[in-house]
């Protein structure tokens, strides 16, 4: 498999070397395997996981949320009970972020159709568009 | 009604330098001063903060969050800008919307093989990463 220094994987996420080795501390990223000379020897594998890291932050996860998710997997051992609590909560948390990013959404439609109508002056139409069970 | 940096904080659920902070970004407008020298609030500081910090949590940097709260039609002549303004937010809205659908979808799959008794592979959220 294709193998790379933390500096080439840093580059091809559009990272820097430190976000790197935070994230293995953080544990979010494995240990890399080390070449003969000492260097972290990282594989695609690990890109991959990286980019999800970022897109999960992106998509307002925290890094302890983040690990909870690249730490899910369905086994036949006898932790599948626990492991389907935790899928149920994250399922839980992404619904409670699909709804407020819809009340966006539709928020934002609401000022499109206000030009479209030359309607009258609007005050942030948006602000409100987070009221209700999702102020905490 | 009139609130003091205090309560308006308490209501919103952050702290005092928070609210300082959103200021200096320009973010929340810089309140009235009583005599005395006392920022003055109104309501609707509360709900604008409220909003900032759930913004936040949904993942939008507070650059993006003072352009969603800048957008307004005030001035017909400007509708064209907003407009245009905030169909590009409306087009990130809804890729956000859709990767979070993918990833439910990868986890409700999860939840069913658990109850299968069906192993997955070693960490079945990258999928989130394939073209679908």
């Amino acid at each position: 498999m294709e193998s790379m220094k933390i500096g080439e994987l840093a580059e091809r996420a559009g990272v820097n070397v430190q976000t790197v080795r935070y994230y293995e501390r953080r544990d979010l990223l494995p240990e890399p395997e080390r070449t003969a000379s000492g260097y972290r020897d990282y594989d695609v594998d690990d890109l991959r996981r990286l980019h999800f890291i970022l897109r999960a932050k992106e998509l307002g996860f925290t890094l302890s949320e983040i690990r909870d998710l690249l730490g899910l997997r369905a086994s036949t051992g006898a932790t599948a009970a626990d492991v389907r609590r935790r899928a149920q909560e994250k399922i839980d948390d992404v619904e409670g972020k699909l709804r407020d990013l819809q009340r966006i959404r539709d928020g934002l439609a609401r000022v499109v159709r206000s030009c479209d109508a030359h309607g009258p002056p609007d005050e942030c139409a948006l602000i409100h568009t987070l009221h209700g069970e999702s102020t905490g | 009604m009139s609130m003091t940096i205090g309560a308006v904080a308490e209501a919103a659920r952050v702290n005092v330098a928070t609210v300082r902070y959103y200021e200096r970004r320009g973010i929340i407008a810089e309140p009235r001063r009583t005599e005395s020298g006392y920022r003055q609030y109104d309501g609707s500081a509360v709900a604008r903060i409220r909003f900032i910090r759930r913004a936040q949590e949904l993942g939008f940097s507070l650059e993006e969050i003072a352009d969603l709260l800048a957008l307004r039609v005030e001035d017909p002549a400007a509708c064209g800008a907003v407009e245009s303004a905030t169909r590009a937010k409306l087009e990130d809205v809804e890729s956000r919307i859709r990767e979070l659908e993918r990833l439910r979808g990868i986890l409700k799959d999860l939840l069913g093989s658990c109850r299968a008794r069906r192993a997955t592979s070693e960490c079945p959220v990258l999928e989130l990463l394939e073209d679908g």
